[in-house]
Formats: structure tokens, sequence, C-alpha cells
């Protein structure tokens, strides 16, 4: 008996203390995000059962998948220490220049939907390229403060955007566009989430298995020495900056498939919502460290937060509060992981 | 009397490595390098010395390419080189351990090793793929033959120790056909146990016919390990002086007051 007790002594100190051990590591390896996401998801099945059904979970994933596309794009430029306060007006831009092309492309020639459909996201494409471009440009050669530079950009983009448009939602688009962009579901998976998959195994690819994508890492890790090791740093950070906005620009197209018109106010909450997901996913603000399978999982968490305080009548208002309270917390713990990193040192 | 002694290492040959002829560098209205000119043999370990600000790292960073002269030619093995980013001057076998180190702090030990040259083959003819695999198996090579011994590889370099993280940075040196290694301080941040075990590394890798430009604050260092010592004082060269004829005292006269 006391033995037992004895070995139950020991026993436990040692069970918490490598439980601890283990959260902590996880911590240090993928932040906060394992441990919220399963909070999130034991809390929100307790409180509302309707939560963990198949057919809630495969709305979420649908939902989560224009902004797991973007949150993948806003990655990119925290990567190399930056930040892109413009892609909900990139989107927006996007959006109305993809139904004006389709649009007038299709009043050309009714019977050519697919000609109208490949034009409309071509100039998606083009213009995402382009406002990356400068974005890039205006960082890296003219030494822009990044926030600064979007910031600047959110204001023009939008501007342009809602002059084309007139402010009205921009009608006249293939139906074919939103039957495949958004509502086919080859294999029982939603044709937004194909897409999203598809953004991602390229990330995956391009970040961890090129040069390219290593050097991206290092000059957000530290642009100097990356300098001195030959890395053109300027090319670099302006390619990090395209392919964000490129990448933006097909959640454009893939929201704009989704809501049937060009909106010039579109996906307005998605800078902020894509900066607390990637921040939540352990990207950080200083650069250089960040896994974009956790990014995914980081938009699908908001999108999954979204959801749930949905379920649970949390007015929009107040959810408001909670998406700017987890964005502080997601920065806050950022600092403690990294200074705990640095620690690591010392032992 | 020094010249009664034989000198431990081979005598510096006479034959000219790097060449550096009117090196003139201009920061806005701050000259750092007023006409700078130097020779560094082969198979020879010259040392750079200096007040704070003479201009040696800007000098260093202008032979390893991070920065480009206003004036000035650069000639390796004889031949005019025209180094223009750190590639040139690595293609040209000049490698540069720079006075931060140069690491990237959230990378691992062999992602640094291999920065800005990493390992990649073609798959279908046109898409890069990283040899990751081979990277951190030439980094434990390389390290093997350095006799550097590390615990662990796949950490970022921050949860390093400053000795580790020199070790890592020189080791970043060898990589390719090296033949002059350049050091800014590069025992400045370290332990005497520590910087020891660079000198001696220094060494040996001299003797396999490596040639090194090293600068340092540390008297005795210079003292100990080099063939020659050049001196420079507000961007000028003062001299360069065989170190087994001179004294410390005569160098840091010359540091000081600029005169041989
Ligand atoms: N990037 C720069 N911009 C402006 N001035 C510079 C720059 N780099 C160096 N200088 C100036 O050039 C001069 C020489 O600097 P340098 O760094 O070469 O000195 P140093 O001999 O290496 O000194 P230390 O021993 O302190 O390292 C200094 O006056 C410095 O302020
Ligand atoms: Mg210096």
């Amino acid at each position: 008996m006391s033995e037992r007790i004895a070995v139950e002594q020991k026993f436990l100190p040692d069970l918490l203390g490598r439980l601890s051990s283990l959260a902590r590591r996880i911590f240090l390896a993928g932040g906060i995000l394992p441990i919220v996401l399963v909070v999130a998801i034991v809390g929100f099945a307790i409180a509302e059962p309707r939560f963990l059904t198949y057919n809630n979970l495969f709305n979420v994933a649908r939902a989560s998948s224009f902004l797991v596309v973007v949150s993948m794009g806003q990655m990119l430029t925290l990567l190399v220490r930056g930040i892109d306060m413009s892609i909900g007006s990139t989107e927006a831009l996007v959006s109305v220049c993809v139904a004006l092309v389709m649009a007038t492309v299709l009043a050309g020639d009714p019977n050519a939907p697919w000609l109208a459909i490949a034009a409309g996201i071509g100039a998606g494409m083009a213009i995402g390229a382009a406002v990356g471009a400068i974005n890039g440009i205006g960082i890296a050669v003219f030494n822009v403060n990044p926030f600064i530079m979007t910031v600047g950009m959110l204001s023009i983009l939008s501007g342009i955007a809602l002059t084309v448009s007139g402010g009205m939602p921009m009608y006249g688009m293939p139906k074919q566009f939103g039957e495949v962009f958004a509502y086919a579901a080859p294999l029982g998976i939603p044709a937004p989430v194909w897409v999203a998959g598809g953004v991602f195994l390229i990330m995956y690819y391009i970040l961890n298995w090129t040069p390219f994508g290593r050097r991206i890492y290092a000059l957000g890790g530290n642009i100097v020495a990356s300098r001195l090791a030959g890395i053109s740093t300027r090319l670099h950070m302006v390619m990090a900056y395209v392919m964000c906005s490129v990448i933006v620009a097909v959640g454009g197209v893939l929201l704009t498939a989704r809501v049937g018109t060009g909106e010039a106010t579109l996906a307005s909450t998605h800078v902020l919502e894509s900066i607390t997901a990637v921040v939540i996913a352990g990207v950080s603000f200083f650069g250089g460290i960040g896994r974009v399978g956790n990014v995914v999982l980081g938009a699908f968490f908001v999108t999954l937060v979204t959801n749930g305080m949905n379920l649970l009548r949390v007015p929009s208002y107040q959810q408001l509060i909670v998406l700017g309270v987890l964005l502080i917390l997601a920065v806050v713990v950022d600092q403690v992981r990294i200074k705990m990193m640095q620690q690591v040192r010392a032992e | 009397m020094d010249q009664v002694l034989a000198p431990s290492r081979p005598a510096a040959g006479g034959t000219s490595l790097l060449k550096a002829s009117g090196i003139v560098k201009s920061f806005g209205g701050n000259r750092a390098l007023n006409g700078v000119s130097l020779d560094v043999h082969e198979n020879e370990i010259m040392a750079l010395v200096g007040d704070n600000g003479a201009g040696k790292s800007t000098l260093v960073k202008i032979l390893s390419g991070a920065e480009v002269p206003d004036e000035g030619t650069i000639h390796v093995s004889g031949r005019l080189a025209a180094i223009q980013s750190p590639h040139d001057a690595h293609d040209l076998g000049i490698a540069t351990l720079h006075q931060n180190l140069g690491l990237v702090d959230c990378f691992d030990v062999p992602q640094n090793v291999f920065l800005g040259r990493e390992l990649s083959t073609k798959i279908l003819g046109v898409l890069p793929l990283l040899r990751r695999a081979e990277m951190v198996e030439r980094t434990k090579a390389l390290l093997r033959e350095l006799d550097i011994r590390m615990p662990y590889l796949d950490r970022p370099v921050s949860t390093m120790s400053g000795g580790q993280r020199q070790a890592v940075a020189i080791s970043r040196l060898l990589l390719g056909d090296i033949k002059l290694i350049i050091m800014d301080e590069p025992m400045a941040a370290l332990g005497v146990h520590e910087g020891q075990k660079v000198l001696d590394l220094i060494q040996r890798l001299s003797l396999r016919g490596i040639s090194f430009l090293i600068v340092s604050h540390n008297m005795e260092h210079v003292m100990s390990i080099s063939n020659r010592v050049a001196v420079l004082k507000n961007g000028n060269l003062v001299g360069v002086v065989p170190t087994e004829r001179t004294t410390r005292q005569d160098i840091t006269s010359m540091i000081i007051h600029g005169r041989v």
C-alpha cells in the first residue's frame, strides 16, 4: 500500500512533467495553434451538438477555403518580415475586373462562356501580379515601410474598384463560372477546396523544396546575411509580394464565383482574419519562421470560430470583438514563443 | 633576433594571390578607404589591423563582393577580377567570414552552411528540387573534416553558443574550391578556449595551402598567427610588415601614429 503510494507519488509528477514538456515542445514547434484548435473544437462541440456534424464541418471546410487561400498569400509577406494590408481591396478589385471582363466578352459572343471565363480569370491574375509588383517594388526598392505601402495601396485599390463598379454589384458573368468554381464538387469535395488544396501543394513545394523558397525564409530571417551570401534580396522580396497578390487574386476569383457578382466591397474582413490566421499558425512577425501547413489549419481555425459563434448565435458585432482579441493574443503569444526559443540556448 | 629563429610556417611565397590597387570607397561625404593597395600572397596569413573605423570591414566587404569600390582594381592570381557580388568572389576562390557572422538565426546548421548556395536537382528538367538529405550529409562530412563537434545540426543556430555559431560560420567558408579566406574579427566574441580553437583551425587550414586575411584587434593573436601585418589608419594603408621582423609595440605605434 505504502509502496503503491510511493510509486504514484513519483509517477504523477513525472507524468505531469512530461506532459508539460510535451506541450512546451508542441508550442515551440507549432505555436499556439494545435492547442487552441483542440480547445475550440471541444468547447463548441460541448456547447452546440450541431457543431460536430458532418454537414457542418463540410460547410466550414468550404467556407474556410477562401480564407485558407488568401492566408497562404499573407504568409509570404510575413515570412519576408512584411505585411499586406491591401489583400481585401486586391480581392475587391479583382472581383470587379473579373466580372467586367467576363460580362464584356460574353456580351460580344454569348456562345463563348468559356472564353469569357478564361479571359476574366486571366485578367484577375494579371491584376494580382501587378498589385504585388507595385507593393514589392515600393517596399524592396524604394524602402517604403510595408505597412504604409500596403495601407496606401488598400486605399488606392478600393478607390479604383469603387470607381469602376460605381459602387454597385456587377452582373453579367456566365452562369458556368459559378457552377464550376463555386458549386461543383468532384468526388464530393467542393471546388474551392480543390483550388485551395492545389495552392497549398504549390506553396508547400516552393517554400520547402526549392532554393527560391529557402531564400524567402533566409531573407526574412536575416536580410544582411542573405545579401552577404549572394542572394538577390530585392528580387526575392518583390517576388514574395507578387506571389502573395497572385494567390490573393485566386481567392478573389473564387469568392466572385461564389457571390455571383463583382463586388467592390468584397472580403473586407480578410485582412484582419488572414493576419490572425497566419500569426496563430506560428508565422512570426519577425520574419523567416512559419509553415504553410499550419497556415491552412490557422485559417480553418478562424473560420471555425466564426462558424461556432454563428451556431451559438453570437451577434456579429461581438464576433468582431472576439476576432480582435484573438489577433492580439496571437501576437502576444508569438512574442513569448520567440523569447522561449532564445532561452532554449541557455539550456 | 627574430630572424635567428627558423620560421614555423613556410615563408610567404611572394606569389600574388589577391592584389587590390588604389581602392577608394566613400559613404556619402565620408571616405572610408582612401586609395588602399594590398597584396595577399599565396600560402600566407596576413593580419589586417587598425583602430575602430579605420576601414578594415569596408575593405573586407569590397574584397568579398559585398560592396563595390568607387575606384581601384582587384587582381586574383594575376588576372583582373570584376568582383561585383559575393558570388563572383566565391567563384574566384574567396570566402569571407563577416564581422557579424552572417548567419540566419532561425535556420539550422545545414541551412546556414548552404545559404545562398543550396544544392538542387531539376525534376523533369525544369522544376528545381532541394537536395536536403545531401546537404545534411555534406555538412556532417565538412564538420568531421574540420574536426568540429556539434551536438545537433537540426536546431536553429539561435539556440547555440557563440563558439558553435562561429564553427557553423567557418564551415560555411569551406564549401567549394577556396584559395583565400577573409575573416573579420573571427575571435572577437569568443572565450579564450574557443578563440584558441579557431586559431588552431586557421593554422590547420593554412597548412593545406589556403591563404588568410584576418582582421583582429587582438595583438597576441596577430603576432602568433600571421606572416605579415597590414596596418590601416583613417582609410590609408600605413604599411605592411613581416611579423617576424616587428614587435607588438611597433604595430601599436603604427596603428596610433600612422607611421612605420
Ligand atoms: N554602410 C556605411 N554607411 C556609411 N558609413 C559607413 C558604412 N560602413 C562603414 N562606414 C564608415 O566607414 C568608416 C570605416 O568603417 P569600417 O566598418 O570599415 O571600420 P572598421 O575598421 O571595420 O572598424 P571596427 O574595428 O570598429 O570594426 C567608418 O567611419 C564608418 O562609419
Ligand atoms: Mg569592422
